[in-house]
């Protein structure tokens, strides 16, 4: 165990030392005022050094854990002295709690309030000296990172602000390439069109072209990409995209992962509960690094980013090298959408520069929409609505 | 408020109050009192006063000074009679409950366990003997043989400081030691 003296063992000793020092220079009744903060000093200072006995502790496992789960931490101090125990856990660094111990054998319940990799190899135990003059430190390995999951939630009503000609999931696809058998609907044929599935009957009764439309029958190639460069809603993204993959991995969608920030990563397209898996521990590891490098989706290879994958863009819109992926990966033929989190309530008075903020960003989401992207911005439309700009 | 702040409030106000019993009693104790007395006591009590408002590390800080302020207040004008060091016991369980309170996280019953109780009340004995000891000994000698005694533990305690070095493993008396290899 390591000890540390702690602020109030210091405010003792200097008690007792000037008693000594008064006493020293003036008589007795100095040292009779001060013997008793000088007998705690040297307590403090004779109390005899352990090594803290054996501590067993184990963390109980659970299969998943989600943000906000309880996890329960079983520790058996040998021996356990009548002083006051408490276990301080760190996830790198970060407190997450402080728990007293109250008994030799006992269980801690702590919940992690953020989803991510938890590493509580930094935890400790703690025993603190009498008057609490000192404290005895001794570290806890919990080497075993805990993998926390963000909260599963329903993207339905993002999916419903999809007004965009082509859908995802089990809805309605109108990818040529994915022209499957399964008749759905007959269209006016244009120019270009391929005159290999004519609806005849159609055409004889109004004299025009018609032509079958047939849904795709094979899954359709989503990836979510993940804007994280450094931002105060980058927890809340996370979480987005996470529920956007498993939504649509439970629609039979093939879903990848491309984390597009400090760092890119990329997950190809897959489908199944081990892509589901592999997407949110992927997830789990978004750390907003900050870099000035310039990103390009070149760097990301076509296996993971497929010709004639429908690309999710979930981001804030705040790095302008993000606005340039999503102009690349339109100029190279991905049907784009933008799906921007609900962010921080309106302020209701709004000051002149977050106008000007709010300006820059409806024109900027207006370049995006004019480029033929579907945009889903909760915040513009409920600004439109509350807030009158100028 | 949470029930953990206010079993710190609770704690500080106690110690406030016995702290700046202390420097009353500090004052009254001996029979003629100094304006420099005055003042020292008057400092401890705005300084416990403050400790008890501030924040834990001032809070250590603004103890000290008025733990200082309130020895000091005795050493500025000690008693005459040695019959009156008899009140320089309570006056000194005072001083040290009142600083060990202000600086507690707990409930003034949780702050205390039964033993450090018992440590307490045996500083408490042991000044007593300290006085019974003053008393039987000329006390124009005492000072001399503190300052000697004080001394000698601060002569002794670098002593042990260095000697616990130069056995650390990690030390600059033992890092530069090499094991022997096998040729």
């Amino acid at each position: 165990m390591q000890r540390q003296y702690t602020r109030r063992f210091g405010a003792v000793l200097i008690g007792a030392w000037t008693a000594l020092l008064l006493g020293s220079l003036t008589g007795p009744a100095v040292v009779v005022a001060g013997a008793p903060l000088m007998v705690i000093a040297v307590v403090g200072l004779l109390w005899p050094r352990d090594n803290g006995g054996t501590v067993t502790y184990t963390l109980a496992d659970k299969p998943i854990c989600f943000e906000g789960d309880e996890l329960g931490l079983e520790l058996d101090i040998t021996p356990y002295r009548r002083l006051r125990y408490r276990v301080v856990l760190r996830d790198r660094g970060l407190l997450v709690g402080s728990f007293a111990v109250t008994a030799a054998t006992s269980t801690i319940s702590f919940a992690l309030a953020h989803f991510g990799s938890v590493d509580l190899s930094g935890s400790s135990l703690i025993r603190e000296g009498p008057f609490g003059l000192f404290e005895d430190t001794m570290p806890l390995r919990l080497d075993d990172a805990v993998k926390v999951f963000p909260p599963i939630e329903e993207v339905a009503p993002i999916m419903r602000m999809v007004s965009a000609p082509y859908a995802v999931g089990r809805h309605r696809s109108t990818v040529k390439s994915h022209a499957g058998l399964e008749f759905v609907d007959v269209r006016q044929a244009g120019p270009g069109d391929p005159l290999t599935d004519v609806n005849w009957k159609a055409t004889a009764r109004t004299g025009a072209i018609w032509l079958n439309e047939r849904s795709s029958e094979l899954p359709l190639d989503l990836v979510i990409f993940l804007d994280t460069f450094p931002s105060a809603d980058l927890a809340q993204r996370t979480k987005l995209a996470s529920n956007l993959a498993r939504a649509h991995l439970r629609n039979f969608d093939r879903v990848g992962l491309v984390v597009f920030g400090g760092t890119i990563g990329w997950l190809p397209p897959a489908t199944g509960h081990f892509q589901e898996r592999l997407i949110g521990e992927r997830l789990l590891l978004v750390r907003p690094y900050e870099s000035a490098a310039d990103k390009r989706i070149d760097l990301i290879p076509k296996t993971a980013l497929p010709r004639s994958a429908t690309v999710m863009v979930v981001s804030g819109l705040d790095d302008p090298r993000i606005v340039q992926a999503i102009r690349d990966l339109k100029f190279a033929g991905h049907p784009v959408i933008v799906v921007r989190p609900t962010a921080s309530a309106v302020q209701p008075s709004l000051n002149q520069v977050t106008r000007l903020g709010l300006l820059i960003r409806r024109q900027l989401l207006a370049d995006i929409a004019n480029l033929d992207i579907t945009v889903i911005d909760q915040d513009t439309w409920r600004e439109r609505t509350d807030v009158d700009v100028f | 408020m949470s029930m953990s702040s206010s079993h710190t409030q609770a704690s500080r106000v106690l110690g406030t109050l016995l702290l700046a019993t202390g420097a009353v009693l500090g004052v009254i104790a001996p029979s003629h009192t100094s304006l420099l007395s005055e003042g020292l006591a008057g400092v401890g009590i705005i300084s416990c006063v403050l400790a008890s408002l501030l924040r834990t590390r001032a809070t250590t800080l603004l103890a000290s000074v008025s733990t200082v302020c309130d020895l000091a207040t005795v050493a500025a004008s000690p008693p005459v009679h040695a019959a009156a060091l008899i009140v320089m016991v309570p006056l000194g369980l005072s001083i040290t409950l009142g600083l060990l309170f202000i600086t507690s996280q707990h409930s003034p019953v949780a702050s205390l366990r039964p033993f450090e109780w018992m440590i307490v009340l045996g500083s408490g004995v042991f000044a007593a003997l300290v006085v019974i000891v003053a008393l039987i000994t000329p006390l124009t000698a005492l000072p001399r043989q503190l300052l000697a005694g004080m001394g000698t533990i601060v002569v002794l305690g670098a002593l042990s400081r260095l000697a616990i070095r130069a056995r650390s493993p990690g030390s600059p008396a033992t890092k530069n030691q090499t094991t022997p290899r096998a040729s």
